[in-house]
């Protein structure tokens, strides 16, 4: 708001309008794009199978697994779970994915390992050394009436 | 020249590139007033447009489709039903490929019309033959990809008539290089699925590059001069 004569050249009417439609313009090509865009980043989102919906999945007959001996499963969210037998009747359900950074972990001489960078576990998914940052998550199970072990949600 | 002129305000990638300023080649760029008030002179321009909203939803089908026999009919179904927007994506490729042929003809007939496609534009027109040619190739190969009834028999009918090119022995090589065997199987669907989404696109690319260069090579062509 200097007084040198700039404000008139600021306010020329012309300009001003330009600089209005310009705006205008811009925006409605924003919207056209968005009205693009939207559908097309919905279509790359995958959708839920139907398979993930389940909540419970059936591990098969307890007696398969001796106590103290262990057994893969696949959880219905598609991660492949350990399911070891404890003792008689505790069941442990792990997921055998490390927090670390997603390598498969193992069960090797009584502890859950990983290859990939070396984290250990205890069997009851409780971190011991190397470089996870959590412990394993742990899944609920039951055992039903006709003996099969049930595997179900994540605890906690 | 650019070194003559250091301080022309082009902007940061202009003047690094240069791709607008080699599009506004000498003359090149001046459209005749004939083409701005009569509207004929669209169409390439649209044909243009829906080749690229195919190649768009396109690749995004090829996000879901499985050109298995087993998964083919399945993996369309879950397109059109589970996925969000699909029958969308799928529909818009579908109603665009049908657009791109017509779209053609029309500007065929208009370039034919006008005389446009008499020297020096020659190439223009057997380039667009081609690229005609490539619209129904398309149209032929993804017809096959749903792997229904009327898909199956469409192919079984057109794979067949290629049985006819003479000489006998050539006609039964063209039959088997689309079949990938005897009869159409799931070795036809691969062998489609491949022309549709590799082979037909990037000769596709390469005739529509030819034909814009050539355009802006002569210029649009103006009927009433002559």
């Amino acid at each position: 708001m200097d007084k040198s004569g700039r404000q008139v050249e600021l306010m020329d009417p012309k300009l001003s309008r330009k600089r209005f439609l310009d705006t205008l313009m811009g925006a409605g090509g924003l919207g056209v794009i968005s009205v693009i865009a939207y559908p097309l980043l919905k279509f790359v989102n995958p959708p839920a199978r139907s398979s993930e919906s389940s909540e419970w999945v059936d591990a098969g007959p307890a007696e398969e697994i001796q106590t103290g001996g262990f057994k893969t499963i696949m959880h219905a969210s598609g991660i492949p779970l350990v399911l070891v037998r404890r003792s008689e009747d505790e069941f442990i359900a792990l997921e055998k994915k490390c927090p670390h950074l997603g390598c498969m972990v193992e069960l090797e001489q009584g502890e859950m390992f990983c290859p990939c960078h070396g984290a250990k576990f205890t069997l009851d998914g409780t971190r011991i050394t190397g470089p996870s940052p959590r412990d394993l998550k742990r899944y609920k199970v039951e055992v039903r009436p006709d003996g099969h072990v049930f595997v179900g949600k994540e605890v906690g | 020249m650019m070194d003559d002129v250091p301080h022309e305000n082009k902007g940061f990638f202009e003047e690094r590139i240069g791709i607008i300023s080699s599009l506004k080649a000498e003359g090149a760029d001046i459209i005749p007033a004939h083409a701005t008030r009569w509207p004929t002179y669209f169409l390439g321009g649209t044909a243009l447009l829906t080749f690229v909203i195919q190649v768009i939803t396109g690749i995004l089908l090829m996000f879901y489709y499985k050109p298995t026999v087993d998964e083919a009919y399945a993996s369309i179904q879950f397109i059109m039903t589970e996925v969000e927007f699909g029958w969308f994506v799928r529909s818009v490729h579908h109603w665009c490929a049908n657009l791109f042929v017509i779209i053609m003809m029309v500007h065929m007939c208009r370039v034919f019309l006008t005389g446009s496609y008499k020297r020096p534009r020659e190439l223009h027109w057997v380039s667009g033959v081609f690229l005609l040619i490539m619209g129904l190739g398309f149209g032929f190969t993804g017809y096959l990809l749903p792997w229904d009834q009327i898909a199956y028999w469409a192919t079984t009918v057109g794979t067949e008539m290629t049985n006819s090119v003479p000489p006998p022995a050539f006609g039964e090589f063209l039959l088997h290089f689309f079949r990938g065997g005897e009869n159409v199987s799931g070795d036809t669907l691969t062998r489609f699925y491949a022309l549709h989404v590799m082979v037909l696109p990037i000769i596709t690319a390469l005739l529509v590059v030819m034909h814009l260069v050539m355009v802006r090579t002569t210029g649009i062509s103006n009927p009433v001069e002559k």
